[in-house]
């Protein structure tokens, strides 16, 4: 509301202020019915245990809550949130570095972007499920598993994105600048990567959000630490308790990821644009 | 919390229409050109990687020994022993609770997203639910499924249920929101009948967006049944993957997943991806393609 003063010089309308006004006050409501909506989402949850399940089938929201809060104080918490963490990271990274020469090759020829197209399509297409079945046969239970399989479906979005990204950097920038005698290194890292930047970030999070589920499906199925395999221990021991609370720390880390970490590298990487590109709705 | 701002799915895996290839004379040059050729060059990659881990990886079974393998399956044949191939009775048993998951998932998912991208007020109060439920990985719910209905049918029903409906309805809320807001106004003004409205505006303007959704909570569903069936279930293509698997005849596991993925994209091709090519006709690109030019 200060702010909203602040910005309103003498000469603006009594017009403006009240579209303003409104437009605050919508905000507000958004807000409000955000809230409310995670009221509905607890209340569903305590009536369905209360009613449908019983209370072991279906464990109140503040049970859920206290076990999750007693996983992360515990020290087993430590270790495999952090294998669980450290080996998407390094699939992820292992992808980009596969994806950059992929992403080129895709952009600048037309004969190599066919054929990559219909393997990384069939890799999208493939369910994970058999990614890590298949890592448990090939690799048997090793933290390679899910390093391997977080890389190998992270792989397509990058590298389509980069490539995506490379295509679309305008042409007449590059004729212009190699016209005023640029250097191909200053049009590389003045030009290439600061306006595909954005696209290979919109990849990354995309690939990384596809990594962590695949990670965590492969731990399920052959690994001996992280999340995927406390999820599946307690699956095994019939504890539904415990099964949400590392959910809830899945989903946590993952929206987290998400919301706060790549989407302030964006706004921070499309700051120069203008404000209508690249920004949310 | 972020805002449902876009159509979840495999954005950013799109790429513009390739140039027609010209027809020539059949020489090398030109048949490596040919788009069927370069896709032949893609599969026979796929199973030269595959033979070369066979060869690397002794537990990993070759391609002729899935073949024969999955012969034996289909023609009911004896795979040694009192075990007999069993084919149709699982297949028949899986799409099934498919068919049904999805019957019962895609109206629920739709019927949220035309409530959550119509108003204001039901987005913000169902935003961030159906973010938390894409979020969910589907084999919690399958593991959930498993507890809850014991090793019965409902488990992998629930479970396509659950993963089909918050795709559907993310992808119809933006549909819903996409509709442009002069086209309405335009229509109101020049006095078309509410009934004729909401057919061809709300209609044309989603049925785009709704086709991703129900073509992604395909995939996905189809993706979660085959989770729910290896933990708990004791029918359908899921268990019996897991069947073979846990018997150490590593040919009829591989032969069943390479099935289920077989199915999925027959279905997606064949079906699913020319009615959506359709529903995008009239105004813009599909989502989901980044092939069918090839």
């Amino acid at each position: 509301m200060t702010t909203a003063a602040a910005i309103t010089p003498d000469g603006v309308s009594e017009l403006s202020v009240k579209e303003l006004r409104r437009s605050i006050l919508a905000r507000w409501g958004f807000r409000f019915s955000a809230l409310a909506g995670w009221a509905v989402f607890i209340a569903v949850w305590y009536l369905f245990s209360r009613f449908v399940f019983t209370p072991q089938q279906l464990p109140q929201p503040h049970v859920v809550l206290a076990e999750a809060g007693n996983v992360l104080t515990q020290g087993g918490f430590a270790t495999n949130i952090q294998a669980s963490i450290v080996r998407v990271v390094a699939g992820c990274l292992l992808a980009l570095v596969l994806s950059v020469g992929l992403g080129l090759v895709i952009a600048y020829s037309q004969w190599w972007r066919r054929l990559l197209n219909s393997l990384l399509l069939f890799i999208v297409s493939v369910p994970t499920v058999s990614f890590a079945i298949l890592s448990l046969i090939v690799l048997g239970i090793s933290p390679m598993g899910p390093i391997l399989t977080a890389m190998l479906v992270a792989t397509p979005y990058i590298s389509m994105n980069l490539a995506q990204g490379l295509t679309g950097v305008d042409r007449r920038l590059i004729v212009m600048s190699e016209s005023f005698g640029r250097t191909r290194q200053q049009i590389i890292t003045g030009i290439l990567i600061p306006s595909s930047l954005l696209s290979i970030l919109g990849g990354a999070r995309l690939a990384f959000a596809v990594a962590w589920r695949m990670a965590l499906l492969t731990e399920i199925f052959a690994s001996s630490k992280g999340i995927g395999f406390q999820i599946r221990r307690s699956f095994e021991s019939y504890d539904i308790r415990g099964m949400l609370a590392w959910t809830v720390l899945f989903v946590g880390i993952m929206l987290i990821a998400e919301n706060l970490f790549f989407r302030q590298i964006e706004r921070r990487l499309s700051r120069w644009r203008s404000s209508d590109v690249g920004t949310t709705r | 919390m972020s805002d449902i701002h876009a159509q979840q799915g495999l954005p950013g895996l799109r790429l513009e229409e390739a140039q027609p290839v010209a027809e020539g004379a059949l020489t090398l040059r030109n048949l490596l050109r040919r788009p069927w050729f370069i896709r032949l060059l893609a599969v026979g990659f796929l199973l030269f990687i595959w033979q070369w881990v066979t060869w690397v990886n002794t537990r990993v079974p070759g391609i002729d020994e899935i073949v024969r393998f999955m012969v034996t399956e289909i023609t009911g044949g004896s795979h040694g022993g009192m075990l007999s191939g069993e084919f149709w009775g699982p297949l028949s048993l899986s799409l099934r609770r498919y068919a049904v998951g999805l019957v019962i998932g895609i109206p629920i998912g739709g019927a949220l997203g035309l409530v959550i991208g119509s108003s204001r007020w039901a987005r913000g109060l169902f935003n961030d639910t159906v973010l938390v439920l894409l979020a969910l990985p589907a084999v919690v719910w399958a593991f959930l499924a498993s507890l809850w209905f014991g090793l019965s049918s409902e488990g992998p029903i629930l479970a396509v249920v659950l993963t089909a409906v918050p795709f559907v309805a993310v992808n119809l809320a933006a549909g819903v929101r996409n509709i442009d807001p002069g086209l309405i106004e335009m229509s109101r003004s020049y006095g078309v009948p509410p009934g004729r409205r909401l057919v061809h505006l709300l209609l044309g303007g989603t049925l785009p967006s709704a086709f991703t959704g129900v073509r992604l909570a395909f995939m996905t569903g189809w993706n979660s049944l085959l989770i729910v069936e290896w933990f708990g279930a004791t029918s359908g293509v899921g268990w019996r993957a897991r069947f073979w698997y846990d018997a150490l005849r590593y040919p009829g596991f591989v032969a069943w997943i390479f099935l289920f993925v077989l199915l999925i994209t027959l279905l997606d091709r064949l079906l699913l991806s020319p009615l959506e090519r359709r529903a995008f006709q009239w105004n813009q690109q599909p989502t989901l393609t980044f092939e069918e030019e090839l």
